[in-house]
């Protein structure tokens, strides 16, 4: 079941589709990683202080 | 600087959700045409309450939606009425009508002839259902949608039937609809280059909006009851009659359980291992209001107040909103302030709730007269000469 679409940007844009929630920190590596260019030290690091 | 400077929108729409949205985009800075009919004007310029000062009389009902507009009145049943309408449209970012489906393709004012003139221009559509589906030509009003989603259902006192709130909550939050939509638009018009048409519903609107209740039938396939001011699934929260008559709202997390049982003097009912998680006093609700409803009974709700506030249970009076606006935050957060009518005066209004930084704070501005700018955008905006505009108003256009 789903909800309806609330705007309906037939022309142009996207229609908005519905998405799924995420899981507890499921991006929290590929953000440290890919957005902040974090190397997997320094994510390993935070991780064992307890940081993320 | 005002967010939404150098923004212009058209508001071809009359009365409550789109205009409500164009006046949260006039006082974010944006400069709101609004097209009018000649003579008449929007139809909420006669609604009650009428405010009247100085021997002067309008409608407080339009003043709350129509701030910080210029008022432009058009015949769109005027040919010539339309081609001034499609001259604005070129030099205009974005338009919200709320007209019946198919009304504007009678006025040559539709999306396909709008996009026509102005690639980059936004439009959005308000109408109650849709443009399409089943009830596209169907008409409604606040309390329909309100009806027809759930809302009225879900709400009311256990074992009575419906109640409406309040407030028109179906047209205001489809002007906050309306808003993030034009917004959202407007936003992916400046990243592609070109404008887009939004279809909005006034029932989808409210659909949308349905999220917690929604959740328990998707999770639990369960109908909601009606529970008053008592919540599905978190006890104790709920209105409390207090010994003065006045009612006090609590709503309480595990962690309050126990700080608001010491405070209202329950020690068994703060001490029982049974009732220490929010599952265990829902399935004991009626044990655990009994409980509140009798202690509270006992206070005052200014006592209510001291008590819950000592230990930082959530809580607040149940204010009638005269309370609301002589309320010592709400006056410290200027949430209320005035404007000037040329006609009337200073008359208060509630300003937009953001307070930015970095960006100049919107100011509560006054609500156009009917026609007062038509001269002005026609000259100025549109380069219309003197005679041109005489033509116009001669023959009814404007």
């Amino acid at each position: 079941m789903t909800d309806a679409v609330l705007y309906e940007c037939n022309d142009g844009l996207a229609d908005p589709e519905i998405q799924r929630p995420p899981l507890l920190g499921e991006d929290t590596e590929a953000v440290l990683r890919d957005l902040l260019q974090y190397s997997p030290a320094q994510i390993e690091t935070l991780r064992a202080e307890g940081a993320i | 600087m005002p967010p939404l400077q150098g923004l212009r929108v058209l508001d071809l729409a009359r009365v409550l959700a789109c205009p409500f949205s164009a006046m949260i985009l006039a006082e974010l800075g944006a400069e709101v045409i609004k097209v009018e009919q000649p003579g008449s004007g929007d139809e909420s310029r006669t609604y009650e309450p009428v405010a009247e000062r100085n021997g002067q009389r309008d409608s407080a009902y339009f003043f709350a939606c129509n701030r910080g507009k210029r008022s432009v009145t058009v015949n769109l049943r005027h040919k010539d009425g339309q081609a001034l309408v499609r001259d604005l449209i070129r030099h205009c970012d974005a338009v919200v009508e709320n007209f019946p489906t198919g009304t504007l393709n009678r006025y040559g004012l539709d999306w396909e002839a709008l996009r026509a003139i102005n690639p980059r221009l936004v439009m959005l559509s308000c109408t109650g259902f849709g443009q399409t589906g089943p009830y596209a030509r169907r008409k409604g009003y606040d309390t329909v949608f309100q009806a027809m989603s759930g809302l009225l259902a879900l709400t009311g006192e256990r074992g009575g039937g419906p109640v409406k709130p309040g407030l028109p909550i179906a047209d205001l939050t489809s002007g906050l609809w309306i808003t993030i939509g034009l917004l959202a638009a407007l936003r992916g018009r400046d990243a592609t280059g070109q404008g887009a048409y939004i279809d909005f519903s006034m029932l989808d609107g409210q659909v949308a909006l349905l999220t917690s209740a929604a959740a328990r039938f998707f999770a639990l396939n369960e109908v909601p009851p009606r529970l008053g001011t008592e919540h599905p699934g978190r006890v104790p929260t709920a209105s409390f009659k207090c010994s003065d008559g006045r009612f006090l709202h609590i709503t309480c997390s595990d962690q309050h359980w126990a700080p608001l049982c010491r405070a209202l003097g329950l020690a068994d009912l703060g001490a029982d291992p049974a009732l220490q998680a929010n599952a265990e006093r829902v399935a004991q609700r009626e044990r655990v209001m009994a409980g509140i409803t009798a202690a509270m009974a006992k206070l005052t709700r200014a006592e209510a107040v001291a008590l819950l506030d000592a230990v930082a249970v959530p809580n607040g009076p149940v204010l009638t909103i005269d309370e609301t606006f002589a309320d010592p935050h709400v006056q410290a957060r200027g949430s209320v302030g005035e404007f000037t009518h040329p006609l009337l005066g200073a008359f208060p209004a509630l300003r937009l709730p953001y307070r930015f930084d970095g960006l100049a704070d919107p100011e509560i501005q006054r609500p156009p007269l009917l026609g007062e700018d038509t001269e002005a955008v026609l000259r100025d905006l549109l380069r219309y000469s003197q005679a041109q505009i005489e033509t116009l108003r001669a023959e009814g256009a404007i």
